[in-house]
C-alpha cells in the first residue's frame, strides 16, 4: 500500500482503538455512577447507632423489633419503646431531641428501609425467625454498624442457596404468591 | 465434604497477628508474591499454549525455533516452574494467616496445589521434547495439552475460590450445595487471567531474536493485540457480576486505569505493526505486567470491601429439623423463668448486676430491698428519681404479674432465699 494510505490507515486504527478503549472506560464510569447508590448505608432521619444500643448496651434485637417472631412484617419499633429510656436518658443529644419531637407531635419517624424486597415477593419474617435463622445471617453484624448497611445481596439466588442448604421449600409459590 | 463449618465462629482463628503494622506489611508482601506468581504462571501457561500452537500450525523448522526460543525465555531453568508453585503456596499461607476463612479444608487445598504442581511439572518433559525434535511428536502434544489442562483447571478452581471470598453469604452452605463454588465473577477473573497470559506470551514472542525477525514478532504482537482488545469486555462483565458489597470507587478506578493502560499498549502495538520498531517487546511486556498488577490490586480491593467485619459475621443457621413437609415451626416455648424473661426483655437495656450501664448496678441497689418485695414492686410500678447521679427510671408499663415475676427473679439473684 502507498505511504499516504498507510498513514491514513494507521491514524484510523489508532483512532478506532482509542475510541474503543475510551468507550470501555466510559462504561466503567457509567457503571460506577449507576451502582453507587445501591445499598450503601443511607442517611436516616434520626442517626440511630446500633453500635451503641446493640454493641455497648447489649440490647437484644427483639427488645425493639418486637414483632419479628409473630408477624410476616418485621417493622421498626414504635416510638414508645424508644421513649421508654429516652424519656430521661440522653435527652440533651440532638438526635434524641428529634426523637422526642416526633413523639410529642405524634408523627412516626420516616425511616428509610434498607432491607427492602420488591412488592411481588412474599417474605415472612416470623417463619425465618422461628426456623432459628440467626438475625446476623441476613442482616450481618448489626452491632458493628453505625448506620445500617445491607451486607447481603437479597437476591433470589442467595435465598435459594440457603433454602436448598437448609431443606426449606424451593417451590415458586413459597415466595412468589 | 471439603468444608469444616463446625470450626467457624465468624472470627479470626488466629489472633496472633493483630498488630496493624504487621498486617499491612503482610498484605503488601502477599500482594507482591501473588503478583510475581500470577505473572510467572501466566507466562508459563500462555507460553506453553502458544508454543503448542506454533508446533502444530505449519510445523516448519522456523516455527520450531520460535517455539523453543519462547519456551527458553519464559522458563529459565528447570527449577523455575517449581519456584513459581512454591511462591503460590507461600502467598496462600500468608493470606490464611491474615484472614482465615471457613472455605475449604486441607484436603481441598492439597488437591488444588497438587494439580498446580503436576501441571507445572509436566512443562519440563514437554520442553525437553520440543527442544529435541523438529516435528512435534504425539507424546509432546499429549504432555503439552495435559500441562495446559492441569494448570487451566487449577487456576479456574483457584479463581472460583477467590471469587467466593467476596460472597460471605455463600460460605456456610458450601458443604451442602457444593456448586456454590462457581460464580460469574470468578469465571470472568479466570478469563482475564487467560487473556493476560496469552498477551504476555505474545509480548515475549515480540521481543525475541530470530533468524527472520518479522513473522514471529508480528505473530506475537497480533496475539497480544487481540487479547488486549478482548480484555475490556471481560473486565466489564466481571464488574457487572460483582456483588454490590465488593464495589467502591477505587475498584472502578483501578479497572478504568487497567483499561486505559491496555489501550495505550494497543496503540504501541499499532505503531509496531506500521514501522516494526525495535525494543517494543520489552515495553509491551512491562506494561502488561503493570496491567496484571492493577488487575490484582483490584482483586485485593474488592475483597477488602466485601470482607468487612459486619458482613463476615453471620449466625449459624440451625440444621434442618425433621418437621412434616410444609408445616411451619411452632412458636418458641416461653422461658422457664418468666422473671428472667422480663428482665432480659425490659430491664437489661439499662441494668446489669455488676456494673453501671444506664442505671446503677443492681448488686448495689437490691440489698436494701431484701425482705421488702412489696416496696420493690411499688417502685418498679411507679419509679421516682432517687439518685441525682443517674437519670430517672422510666415507667415501663409492666403488668402486675410481670412486676411480680421480675421482683422474684431479682431478689433471688441478689441472694435472698424465697
Amino acid at each position: 500500500m502507498d505511504e499516504r494510505t498507510g498513514k491514513i490507515l494507521k491514524c484510523a486504527a489508532c483512532i478506532l482503538t482509542a475510541l474503543y478503549f475510551g468507550a470501555a472506560v466510559l462504561a466503567v464510569a457509567g457503571m460506577a455512577v449507576l451502582r453507587s447508590d445501591r445499598l450503601q448505608a443511607p442517611e436516616q432521619p434520626i442517626d440511630f447507632p446500633h453500635t451503641v444500643h446493640v454493641g455497648q448496651l447489649g440490647l437484644a434485637c427483639t427488645y425493639c423489633h418486637i414483632h419479628v417472631e409473630d408477624s410476616p412484617e418485621a417493622g421498626v419499633p414504635p416510638l414508645e419503646i424508644c421513649m421508654g429510656c429516652h424519656r430521661s436518658v440522653a435527652v440533651d443529644r440532638p438526635e434524641v431531641r428529634k426523637l422526642i419531637r416526633s413523639y410529642e407531635q405524634k408523627k412516626p419517624v420516616e425511616w428509610i428501609k434498607v432491607h427492602d424486597l420488591p412488592d411481588f415477593i412474599y417474605f415472612s419474617h416470623k417463619r425465618h425467625v422461628r426456623a432459628e435463622v440467626d438475625c446476623s445471617a441476613c442482616h450481618g453484624d448489626v452491632a458493628k454498624m453505625d448506620r445500617i448497611k445491607r451486607v447481603r445481596p437479597l437476591r433470589m439466588g442467595w435465598c435459594i442457596g440457603c433454602h436448598r442448604a437448609l431443606g426449606a421449600s424451593t417451590d415458586c409459590a413459597t415466595c412468589h404468591l | 465434604m471439603f468444608l469444616s463449618v463446625a470450626n467457624f465462629q465468624g472470627r479470626s482463628r488466629l489472633p496472633l497477628i493483630e498488630d496493624p503494622a504487621t498486617i499491612d506489611l503482610l498484605q503488601v508482601l502477599i500482594f507482591f508474591l501473588s503478583g510475581f506468581h500470577f505473572s510467572a504462571a501466566g507466562l508459563l501457561l500462555g507460553g506453553t499454549a502458544v508454543s503448542l500452537a506454533l508446533r502444530h500450525l505449519g510445523g516448519t523448522p522456523a516455527r520450531t525455533q520460535w517455539a523453543v526460543a519462547l519456551l527458553d525465555r519464559i522458563s529459565p531453568g528447570r527449577v523455575f516452574p517449581f519456584l513459581v508453585g512454591l511462591i503460590a503456596v507461600l502467598a496462600f499461607a500468608g493470606f490464611h494467616l491474615l484472614q482465615p476463612t471457613p472455605l475449604y479444608d486441607t484436603r481441598f487445598w492439597s488437591l488444588l496445589f497438587a494439580l498446580l504442581f503436576v501441571g507445572l511439572g509436566l512443562l519440563l518433559p514437554y520442553r525437553a521434547l520440543v527442544k529435541s525434535r523438529v516435528r512435534p511428536s504425539a507424546w509432546e502434544t499429549v504432555l503439552g495439552l495435559a500441562a495446559i489442562f492441569c494448570l487451566g483447571l487449577a487456576y479456574f478452581l483457584l479463581f472460583s475460590t477467590i471469587g467466593l471470598l467476596v460472597r460471605p453469604e455463600k460460605w456456610l452452605h458450601l458443604s451442602l450445595v457444593p456448586e456454590l463454588l462457581f460464580s460469574w465473577h470468578g469465571t470472568a477473573r479466570f478469563l482475564e487471567f487467560i487473556l493476560l497470559s496469552l498477551a504476555l506470551a505474545g509480548s515475549v514472542l515480540l521481543g525475541g531474536r530470530y533468524k527472520e525477525m518479522n513473522p514471529p514478532r508480528r505473530g506475537g504482537a497480533t496475539l497480544a493485540f487481540l487479547c488486549l482488545i478482548l480484555l475490556p469486555i471481560v473486565s466489564l462483565f466481571h464488574l457487572h457480576t460483582l456483588p454490590d458489597l465488593a464495589l467502591s470507587v477505587d475498584v472502578f478506578l483501578v479497572s478504568a486505569l487497567a483499561m486505559a493502560a491496555a489501550g495505550g499498549v494497543c496503540l504501541l502495538l499499532i505503531a509496531f505493526f506500521k514501522s516494526s520498531v525495535g525494543g517494543a517487546g520489552g515495553t509491551v511486556l512491562f506494561s502488561l505486567l503493570g496491567i496484571l498488577l492493577l488487575w490484582l490490586g483490584g482483586d485485593f480491593l474488592e475483597r477488602g470491601n466485601a470482607m468487612a467485619p459486619e458482613a463476615i459475621a453471620m449466625g449459624i443457621p440451625a440444621l434442618p429439623k425433621a418437621t412434616e413437609a410444609g408445616e411451619p415451626e411452632k412458636s418458641p416455648e416461653k422461658e422457664a423463668d418468666p422473671g428472667a424473661a422480663v428482665f432480659d426483655r425490659v430491664c437489661k437495656a439499662c441494668h446489669r448486676f455488676d456494673r453501671k450501664v444506664v442505671g446503677p448496678p443492681l448488686n448495689d441497689v437490691l440489698p436494701k430491698y431484701r425482705g421488702k418485695a412489696e416496696a420493690l414492686k411499688s417502685f418498679i410500678a411507679n419509679p421516682v428519681k432517687v439518685d441525682p447521679e443517674y437519670p430517672s427510671m422510666p415507667d415501663l408499663n409492666l403488668s402486675p404479674e410481670e412486676i411480680s415475676a421480675v421482683v422474684d427473679y431479682l431478689l433471688e439473684m441478689s441472694g435472698e432465699g424465697r
